[in-house]
């Protein structure tokens, strides 16, 4: 169905792009909310579920060597049992997904239209994914690799010229309440971490996949690298009032100030990182669009995505009222939830797979 | 014997065949037009050849060649002579240092020129005609074994199926043989400097060179290579490496310039460092406009003056520039209905957007920067950032000739970069661009002065 194949390399931009997209800007503070000034610690330990993610996707892959996770499902557990499970990680993308474009919503309200009405942006931002989905697989490759370079060079950029202001005294105590706190902030952030999982929704379209597992890891490191690196420049400029900010990554550029003339300039690394959220709803609106037209058979999936990302735009409008109750989802109901696909479902498959070739040999 | 005058070099036929015709005596004669084969060796004509039937002599006469008719018996002699145009610099691609010939209408003459520069028997070059009226010649050159062979079976089968009445221009071709013809962007690059095709058939590429244009197109192109000067290569290559830079971030400029200005003078005034947003709001203050209609007003009184300076005679174009550029401009600001900073903005992106190399490659900019403006200034910055996306998506989507377009950007390729990101000094570039695929990558390079002492 997709003619289109990508690189172990493009993988790596893809994961590292779909991890980091939304979590960059609310990460300290929603695992700071349990972590305390720890929560750099908790980007750390959390990294064990990326690890996990990647650990599943290329195991599936060894058992059923290239194929996609539907068909997993229905191999492994029959064709009706299958196709359930599939359907049901469909509406998982698909609600998933809602969440990610509302987030981004919200956010581009709060900082730069507030006026204009969330239809619009979501319905803006939908036709844009409905079209780089339609183009395949590769061209949203493509798009990373040119997108997530730009976007990295001004963050880091910008994040250079707030050094001077960084106190290392902020980081002490460590551990002030033990391990526990750091434990549980880790919990949070694995929501993030345990989107590694969509390497398995990648890996089919890989060309070669040589070197696909150092390519994984790689990416998994650069996650780890942006959120450390993310989490002490909010900490070492705010201390432990970071974790009263909803967008602390949006705070400390916020805080930049060169020579009174490069100021308030938050609105253009913000701008940026429109490209990167788009990357991430592309993904998930692929794996969606691809999976649906699996499920239903059909011989291409190009002329279901804009369509579907009518859908999505619809959900998107209709999950959450608002900013404040997004943000309770994501430090209350979004940890389990997102175990539950991200991490829980796909060890259990994977369980049942292997004890399934035990069986029979 | 027949001829068309003006096409035919009346000279050598008096000379060769004429005075040859005369001297022969009869008997001789007689002997010639019995003899079965070769019976044009008589006439010292390096090329000739019998015809055989009256739709084939036509077809000679008006490609400019004389018809020898001798009982039943036809012949064509090649004495062909068309009146060209000196090689000059081609005015549309002048360079400070660097070879000043270019090419000409004449097909032969700049197949001749190209030959001049590459002398490897393995340059090739096949013809064929195009058009049911013109029957105008086409030739595809390149270079055996580093031009794709999938590649140049595929031009060729493309400007095979080429059927319309007449080709005047290589754009006829260029229209028919892309692989995405709804985009606005070219994918072939047209050129007419002798050294910047040479120097894309030693890449791997392949050229057509079209009769009766000067305009020889290259394929396949990525949109960087657009972005290339053949002075790049001449000068030395820490400066060369400068102004691309300065062009890369030029070419940027220019398609976000307006919607840039428009986002932030809507919704983000507060990123302008106060006393500057003074004066511009005092500028503005007297305009009765929003910035997006102000924006729009001036690019199209800029596209405007371009337009009316490209097409008028050459003196008169002049005056218009400069009347339109100093009294308009000026005469519009103190009327208050645009104010001076749109000015800047519009004047320093089409100045911008004047240092593409490749006149084709700024058309699609120009164009693009229209509804980027809108939704700019609609949307604001978030509506700049989904237009550019919406750009990348299409431009990271089509391909010329199996090349991604966007190469090495996207996909990366980072061996590319050294002729993509830098110039870097010949003895450096040892790789050609691995996205011309089919070629062998190693292109032999010496070291630098290897006698000289470190």
């Amino acid at each position: 169905m997709e003619q289109g194949r990508i690189s172990d390399g493009q993988v790596a931009y893809l994961l590292y792009v779909t991890v980091i997209a939304t979590s960059i800007l609310i990460m300290p503070s929603i695992a700071g909310q349990q972590a305390g000034r720890d929560f750099w610690l908790s980007a750390i330990i959390a990294a064990v579920f990326g690890f996990w993610g990647i650990f599943i996707a290329l195991s599936l892959n060894k058992l059923y060597p290239g194929l996609h996770p539907f068909e997993m499902f229905e191999q492994l557990l029959g064709s009706y049992l299958g196709k359930l499970l599939g359907i049901v990680y469909l509406f998982f993308f698909l609600h998933a997904n809602a969440l990610f474009i509302r987030q981004y919503a919200e956010f581009v309200i709060t900082v730069f239209l507030p006026k204009t009405p969330v239809p619009a942006i979501i319905g803006l931002m939908a036709a844009v994914c409905a079209l780089a989905v339609r183009g395949g697989i590769e061209v949203l490759a493509r798009t990373a690799q040119l997108f997530l370079p730009i976007s990295l060079i001004v963050w880091f950029g910008l994040l250079l010229i707030t050094i001077p202001d960084w106190e290392f005294q902020n980081i002490l105590p460590i551990l002030e309440f033990g391990a526990l706190p750091s434990l549980k902030g880790g919990f949070l952030l694995q929501t993030w971490y345990g989107e590694f999982i969509m390497l398995a929704f990648l890996i089919p379209f890989l060309s070669s996949g040589k070197h696909i597992k150092k390519y994984s890891l790689w990416a998994l490191v650069g996650v780890i690298i942006t959120f450390v690196l993310i989490s002490f420049s909010s900490l070492l400029i705010f201390g432990i009032e970071t974790t009263n900010f909803i967008y602390p990554f949006f705070e400390v550029i916020r805080y930049i100030n060169v020579g009174s003339f490069f100021e308030n300039i938050d609105a253009l690394p913000l701008a940026f990182w429109i490209l990167t959220i788009y990357l991430k709803i592309s993904v998930f609106h692929y794996a969606m669009v691809y999976g649906t037209a699996h499920l239903l058979k059909l011989s291409d999936y190009r002329s279901l995505s804009l369509p579907l990302s009518l859908l999505l735009a619809a959900t998107g409008l209709w999950i959450v009222p608002n900013t404040q109750k997004l943000i309770d989802f994501f430090s209350s109901v979004s940890p389990t939830y997102f175990t539950c696909f991200n991490t829980l479902l796909p060890s259990i498959v994977l369980l049942a797979a292997w004890i399934q070739r035990k069986v029979k040999g | 014997m027949a001829y068309v005058d003006g096409l035919t070099n009346t000279e050598e036929l008096d000379e060769n065949v004429l005075r040859s015709l005369m001297s022969i005596d009869p008997k001789e004669a007689e002997e010639w037009i019995q003899a079965d084969e070769h019976q044009e060796r008589f006439i010292p004509i390096s090329s000739s050849g019998p015809v055989n039937n009256w739709q084939d002599g036509l077809l000679h006469l008006s490609g400019g060649h004389a018809l020898l008719l001798v009982q039943d018996k036809g012949f064509f002699l090649s004495v062909t002579r068309f009146e060209t145009r000196q090689i000059v610099e081609p005015e549309t691609e002048p360079v400070i240092r660097g070879p000043k010939d270019g090419f000409i209408e004449s097909m032969r003459i700049n197949t001749a020129l190209l030959r001049r520069k590459i002398r490897t028997p393995r340059l090739k070059m096949k013809t064929l005609q195009i058009g049911r009226l013109t029957a105008t010649s086409v030739t595809i050159v390149y270079i055996q074994d580093l031009a794709d062979p999938k590649v140049i079976q595929t031009v060729w089968d493309r400007l095979q199926q080429i059927d319309i009445d007449g080709v005047l221009e290589s754009s006829y071709l260029e229209e028919f043989i892309e692989d995405h013809p709804y985009s606005p962007f070219p994918q072939v690059k047209p050129s007419e400097r002798v050294d910047v095709v040479a120097s894309s058939l030693l890449q791997g590429r392949i050229a057509i060179v079209t009769d009766n244009t000067p305009v020889v197109l290259t394929l396949p192109i990525t949109l960087p290579s657009l972005l290339q000067s053949p002075e790049d290569y001449y000068e030395r290559y820490t400066f060369s490496t400068a102004v691309r830079w300065l062009r890369i971030a030029l070419f940027i400029c220019s398609i976000t310039l307006p919607s840039l200005y428009i986002s932030i003078m809507t919704f983000h005034q507060e990123m302008i460092p106060t006393q500057l947003l003074n004066s511009i709001a005092s500028a503005r203050e007297a305009i009765p406009f929003p910035t997006l209609i102000e924006v729009l007003i001036m690019e199209a009184a800029f596209e405007s003056l371009r337009e009316a300076g490209i097409r008028l005679p050459k003196q008169v174009g002049f005056a218009v520039t400069i009347v339109g550029a100093l009294v308009i401009g000026e005469a519009a600001v103190s009327a208050g209905i645009i104010s001076s900073p749109i000015v800047i903005v519009v004047a320093f992106t089409g100045i911008a957007s004047f240092t593409v190399p490749r006149f084709a490659a700024g058309l699609p900019i120009r164009l693009l920067r229209f509804p980027l403006t809108v939704i700019s200034g609609i949307f604001g910055l978030v509506g700049m950032m989904i237009g550019l996306i919406v750009l990348c998506i299409h431009l990271c989507s089509i391909k010329s000739f199996g090349v991604n377009y966007m190469s090495p950007f996207a996909p990366i390729r980072t061996g590319d970069f050294k002729d993509v990101i830098v110039r870097a000094p010949w003895w450096k570039m040892n790789q050609r661009p691995s996205t011309v695929h089919g070629n062998p990558n190693r292109q032999p390079v010496s070291k630098p002065s290897a006698d000289r002492k470190e």
